[in-house]
């Protein structure tokens, strides 16, 4: 994909402005197509007078890189060039503040690392000064009062409106009694309506002044969006949890997610890299704390105190809080624009399945009725293709999770390893309670299916379900759970494979002899050659001789031309050639036949390009196989030609046959 | 090993999706043919001296050949899944090509044993390659790729003969 410039603040703009330019600017004036909005609402002028120019800069960046996603277009689902139009490649040129602390190259290092991981893109940033000396008050659109003047937040907490940032809240309200700011990045009005709903609620739970809500929406310049997948938006809503934190003092910005969410496991092959999204992963929570940190000058965190739960356990608390009322309330869906005109979840994107089998798991399916979704989870006809593919990926990926083991889980999903540094348990316990998170997500998602499946009526349901409902891809053949263990586990250790294979590698160095006549050439373990194939080996000999005494290692073994080795050997270079192949063949044969062993083209005669034929520098010399042919490698006589390499010392088995030839070939 | 491959691919200015299959292959066969012998890959704490010594035991030739094997028909099956993915769900249900999706695993294992079984020719190859190479010049990046790109090849004429062989 073609590179993508973004030109962000009072920088110089470039006289060319083609499809690949954007244009960017948070303070730029109201009619100005490059402007980029932001309102703020509960944020007062006082309190943004508090945040130093560096985090200033940081809120800029996350805007500029969150509106320039939007504006660039990824791949289709066609995934053409294997995936390589879904990479973007951005180069970023941002007016800041602080042009010192963002040209250090460990700082550029860290922003682009983490946006990467975050969004499988690529990116570049060179920073110039700003010229302007506007503080972000005077750009930010503000509105609302600010909290309380004796406010002051245990916890911030970012918050979607979403199961999971909604348990969050209860559980930090009701069950720990906290005062709570809550972040919200507004991305619609429709959420923020939702969102303003379950506040309420809230609030009637509990005093209202321990309760605190800020929201932050980006709007684009004039530009459409193109691109809604939106992976660095959680960039952006981090950013705006960490301001907000130093506004208050707090060091610490919570996200609640539960974890198999966090993790996004693939629920397919085909769905690599960040197609699943890394919103919350640890390592981007990581990043994200090490990258504010270094911003903010002393130790930042951004933790998901749920990452060891499920979808199905996050909404039992909400249940044990006594919010059930609430669930329905909660906005999960990805199709906002849909909801928006009917108030309802989509029922087909991943968001939705997995927040209704959440629900449904946690026998909280009476707090929210079936009709709140366009189509039933269990027996809604989908659409063929997309959405009926991802509902039977989606239970595959279940059932497997629900009878996998622990190694077939680390064998089948190596993206595990992109995250267990990051989660503060030791590597062994974390990958241990990584599986059994997943598995007891499987075995939840079954045990839903097992009850709808106990009480439906089998001979009406076949007549009445529609072929792409989630009930008819199981009624054929119900399935509790699929036992899936990786196939290494059945098979034996690799020592014990590799003791009982029926081959052995050649042994290095090969070893060979040329007879004083250069009629018969002989390596060790039995492969031998007579007449021309050994005239020829002779004939280079003598060079590799040299080499061997030169002691200047490999530049020391001389090439000999094609037009002098065909000349000792009194034929014209074609024949030469067509010799040079025969014995490569004969050889090829040889080493099979003696020793079971393959060896490639270059492994006794060297070619390279004019500069003519060599013998392999690697053969080992040694004149007593002429008296003894089957002798086998003695270790304490290999030598290497790169002192920096300890030879390994290997004991080949000879196979019976060819034992039997050497036998024959010794006594003649 | 996956993070310094994630970050050796973005130094490199990034990876497609075969790349991407390949370092998951690659991390899976590592856990699993290591994980076999008893061997942990993390040890109590994430060190690399730990992985190291779990490890070790893999750099001799024929169980390199053992990790090579596993690891080629890995990154096999998930290749040929990379593109049946798209597709097989939509011939689940009523009247289909797999009435369920335990039969839709069914043919997942297949699959799976399918490119075991062609990745078998792999072993041999890979201890001849370890040995000579390790020996001559020591492995690297460049000699490396030549081995990969000359074992895909070997590994698509056996899966052209594999086919050719059962119609």
């Amino acid at each position: 994909m073609d590179e993508v410039r973004v030109f962000c603040g009072d920088v110089d703009r470039p006289t060319l402005i083609d499809e690949s330019t954007i244009l960017l600017d948070v303070a730029a004036a109201k009619n100005d197509p490059a402007r980029v909005r932001l309102k703020a609402a509960e944020i007062t002028r006082k309190m943004l007078g508090k945040i130093p120019d560096r985090l200033a800069d940081l809120l800029d960046i996350a805007c500029y890189v969150y509106c320039a996603d939007q504006l660039t277009r990824r791949d289709t689902k066609l995934m053409a060039r294997l995936g390589g139009y879904w990479q973007r490649d951005f180069r970023f040129t941002i007016a800041v503040r602080d042009l010192a602390f963002w040209s250090n190259p460990e700082v550029l290092s860290q922003i682009e690392s983490t946006l990467t991981f975050l969004s499988d893109d690529r990116f570049a940033f060179a920073f110039k000064a700003t010229r302007r000396v506007s503080p972000p008050q005077e750009y930010l659109d503000l509105s609302g009062a600010g909290p309380p003047p004796s406010f002051a937040p245990d916890r911030v907490v970012l918050f979607s409106g979403g199961l999971d940032s909604f348990a969050g809240a209860t559980e930090a309200l009701i069950g720990q009694n906290e005062r709570v700011v809550l972040v919200s990045h507004r991305s619609s009005p429709f959420v923020a309506g939702r969102q303003a709903t379950l506040l309420d609620g809230l609030r009637k739970r509990v005093d209202p002044t321990r309760l605190f809500r800020l929201s932050v929406e980006v709007t684009k310049g004039g530009n459409q969006a193109v691109e809604f997948t939106q992976r660095t938006r959680s960039f952006l809503f981090a950013t705006i949890g960490f301001i907000v934190a130093r506004m208050f003092g707090k060091r610490e910005v919570t996200f609640y997610e539960n974890g198999v969410v966090s993790m996004n496991l693939p629920l397919a092959p085909h769905v690599l890299g960040t197609r699943a999204t890394r919103t919350t992963h640890p390592r981007v929570l990581h990043d994200f704390g090490s990258l504010f940190s270094r911003v903010a000058e002393h130790d930042i965190k951004i933790v998901n105190p749920y990452f060891w739960l499920s979808k199905a356990d996050v909404v039992r608390k909400i249940a044990d809080f006594g919010c059930q009322h609430l669930i329905e309330q909660t906005f999960s869906c990805a199709e906002v624009r849909k909801a928006n005109r009917n108030n309802k979840h989509c029922g087909v994107c991943s968001q939705c399945v997995d927040r209704r089998f959440g629900i449904l798991a946690a026998d909280c399916g009476a707090h929210e009725p079936s009709t709140n979704y366009v189509v039933d989870l269990i027996r809604g006809a989908r659409e063929q293709g997309t959405d009926a593919s991802l509902m039977e990926a989606y239970l595959l990926a279940a059932h497997r999770y629900a009878g996998i083991s622990e190694a077939g889980f680390r064998s089948a999903y190596g993206q595990i390893f992109r995250a267990i540094r990051y989660l503060d348990v030791p590597a062994n316990e974390a990958a241990g309670r990584l599986h059994h998170l997943h598995v007891r997500h499987g075995v939840a998602v079954v045990n839903v299916l097992k009850r709808e499946l106990g009480s439906l009526d089998l001979v009406g349901a076949r007549r009445d379900l529609p072929d792409t409902s989630l009930l008819s891809m199981l009624l054929e053949r119900p399935v509790e759970a699929i036992a899936f263990v990786d196939a290494t586990e059945l098979a034996p250790s690799a020592a014990a494979q590799a003791a009982a294979a029926p081959y052995s590698p050649l042994p290095r160095p090969i070893r060979f002899a040329v007879s004083p006549d250069g009629n018969r050439v002989v390596f060790d373990g039995g492969p031998s050659l007579k007449g021309k194939s050994a005239a020829l080996i002779a004939a280079l000999f003598e060079a590799y001789r040299d080499g061997r005494t030169s002691d200047t290692g490999l530049s020391g073994f001389r090439f000999t031309a094609a037009t002098t080795l065909a000349a000792v050997l009194k034929m014209d270079e074609a024949s030469l050639r067509q010799r040079v192949r025969r014995l490569r063949t004969k050889l090829a044969v040889e080493f099979q036949s003696h020793l079971n062993a393959t060896i490639d083209d270059e492994e006794v005669v060297e070619t390279k390009g004019w500069s003519g034929y060599r013998l392999n520098p690697a053969l080992f010399h040694s004149p007593e196989l002429l008296q003894t042919p089957a002798m086998l490698v003695d270790p304490a006589i290999v030598t290497t030609l790169r002192p920096d390499v300890t030879t390994r010392q290997v004991t080949p088995t000879i196979p019976r046959a060819s034992a039997r030839k050497m036998s024959q070939l010794s006594k003649r | 090993m996956i993070e310094a491959v994630d970050d050796a691919a973005r130094q490199a200015g990034g990876i497609d999706d075969f790349g991407e299959m390949a370092t998951l292959a690659a991390s899976e066969s590592l856990s699993a043919v290591a994980g076999r012998a008893g061997e942990s890959l993390f040890g109590i704490t994430y060190k690399a001296d730990e992985a190291h010594a779990a490890l070790r035991g893999l750099a001799t030739e024929k169980q390199f050949g053992v990790l090579a094997r596993d690891f080629f028909g890995r990154l096999t099956r998930r290749s040929l899944d990379y593109f049946l993915s798209r597709e097989l769900p939509n011939h689940v249900g009523f009247n289909k090509r797999f009435p369920s999706i335990a039969d839709h695993h069914r043919f997942e294992q297949a699959l799976d044993t399918h490119c075991r079984e062609a990745s078998l020719i792999m072993e041999k190859f890979a201890a001849e390659w370890f040995s000579k190479t390790n020996y001559e010049t020591g492995i690297n990046p460049a000699n490396a790729g030549r081995f990969a790109h000359v074992a895909f090849d070997k590994l698509r004429r056996e899966l052209l003969i594999r086919r050719d062989a059962h119609g």
